[in-house]
């Protein structure tokens, strides 16, 4: 099916995304999928009351620099608003930040999801 | 040393001297010891000690374990991402209501993402019933339900990152049941210049006119001109890959603009106003 690139016509971002739950961004390497996940959940927080989420499994941190922020762990963090604000992006929703650490993660989900001894493993 | 045998036929062990062996590594002379790999069995200890799974757990016959390796065994990697997601999204306030109302997944690359977010169902054909049944469901329910769940391909307007994602788009589309969101064209240059600057440009770099343009300035124009045709250059490479990206998707591709600044909070600012500015 053939689709002309963003224009006049094409639907703005509220109506592609708006009603979805979760957003997965993938590509090729390098073209700019952590800055773009930053500036969708941003776009989204800035122009709705949502609480957004935006979540990395890259190790490095670009997700951190992306949001003008010195780390992000494996508990989502708050990207503060004043921040955000000051640099020219005021929310009115929520914008949280985290990374997946496959340790703690994978351990927390397992134990989370998996109630009873015997089907962690254990006797 | 470890010997592994890996057609369970007990050639190995034999040839050693030793009967045949099993699962478990078994010394068969000093210094070397025989394992004898069955898939099932190497499966079993492969959701034990990755998944917890008590190795009593039922899985389907072993044509289910080839198809399940054949297809791309889902590593605990694999797993977390979709898991984690998973996780998140079902998470509730005491109120019930969800903890978050978008969450936005800066994934893997191309050729990595589907092996992970079709992970459980990779795995649910191999656990009948149970509590990670239920487990796997949820996540693969989640993960196809197209009102929640939104793959959105990103690429630039160059030849790989075009055919890679054309190749996932495709994937996705004939091969699984992940509904795609909008795909996004990024960093894209417009048109710098109208013809009748470039011709102004070109007119400044002229020979003829440098000297009394540099004269007029105090400064040459060689980097204006560089700069000017470089956009352009870039623009008009750029043009057939995104036409090609344009007319080939299914969904819409929404051309983000190329923001000249070092990664950081200015830079996603400039990315989400132009987001913005689409909606």
């Amino acid at each position: 099916m053939s689709r002309p690139l963003a224009g006049p016509d094409t639907p703005g971002l509220a109506a592609l995304v708006g009603g979805l739950e979760v957003v997965v961004c993938c590509g090729s390497g390098g073209v700019g999928k952590t800055t773009l996940s930053a500036a969708l959940a941003a776009a989204i927080a800035a122009t709705s009351d949502r609480r957004v989420m935006v979540l990395t499994i890259d190790p490095a941190r670009r997700l951190a620099t992306a949001l003008g922020m010195s780390g992000i762990g494996a508990d989502p963090v708050t990207v503060p608003a004043a921040r955000l604000r000051e640099a020219g992006l005021p929310l009115r929703g929520e914008l949280v930040a985290a990374m997946l650490d496959q340790k703690s993660v994978w351990t927390g989900w397992w134990s989370a999801t998996l109630p009873t001894a015997r089907w962690r493993g254990g006797s | 040393m470890l010997a592994v045998e890996v057609d369970a036929k007990g050639d190995l062990a034999e040839a050693l001297g030793h009967p045949p062996v099993g699962f478990r590594p078994v010394v068969v002379q000093r210094n070397l010891s025989v394992i004898a790999l069955h898939p099932e069995d190497s499966f079993q200890e492969y959701l034990a000690i990755f998944f917890k799974i008590p190795r009593f757990t039922r899985l389907t016959p072993l044509a289910g374990v080839f198809d399940f390796v054949a297809t791309g065994v889902p590593g605990p990697r694999d797993m977390l991402m979709v898991g984690k997601i998973a996780h998140e999204e079902r998470r509730r306030e005491t109120d019930r209501r969800p903890v978050w109302d978008l969450i936005v997944v800066d994934a893997t690359s191309s050729g990595e993402i589907l092996p992970q977010l079709t992970a459980a169902r990779s795995m649910r054909r191999l656990v009948r019933g149970g509590m990670l049944g239920s487990q796997l469901d949820f996540v693969d329910a989640m993960v196809t339900n197209h009102r929640k769940t939104a793959l959105c391909i990103t690429a630039l307007a160059e030849e790989m990152p075009v055919a890679e994602a054309l190749e996932l788009h495709d994937e996705v589309v004939e091969h699984t049941e992940i509904g795609l969101g909008p795909c996004f064209l990024n960093r894209t240059l417009a048109s710098v210049s109208s013809p009748r600057q470039r011709r102004l440009v070109e007119l400044l770099a002229d020979a003829a006119h440098a000297q009394a343009v540099a004269q007029v300035l105090g400064d040459g124009v060689d980097g204006l001109v560089a700069g000017v045709r470089l956009a352009d250059a870039l623009n008009r490479s750029g043009q057939p890959f995104a036409r090609r990206l344009a007319a080939r998707m299914s969904v819409p591709v929404v051309a983000v603009p190329l923001v000249a600044a070092r990664p950081g909070l200015a830079t996603t600012r400039a990315v989400a106003a132009s987001m913005e500015g689409e909606g």
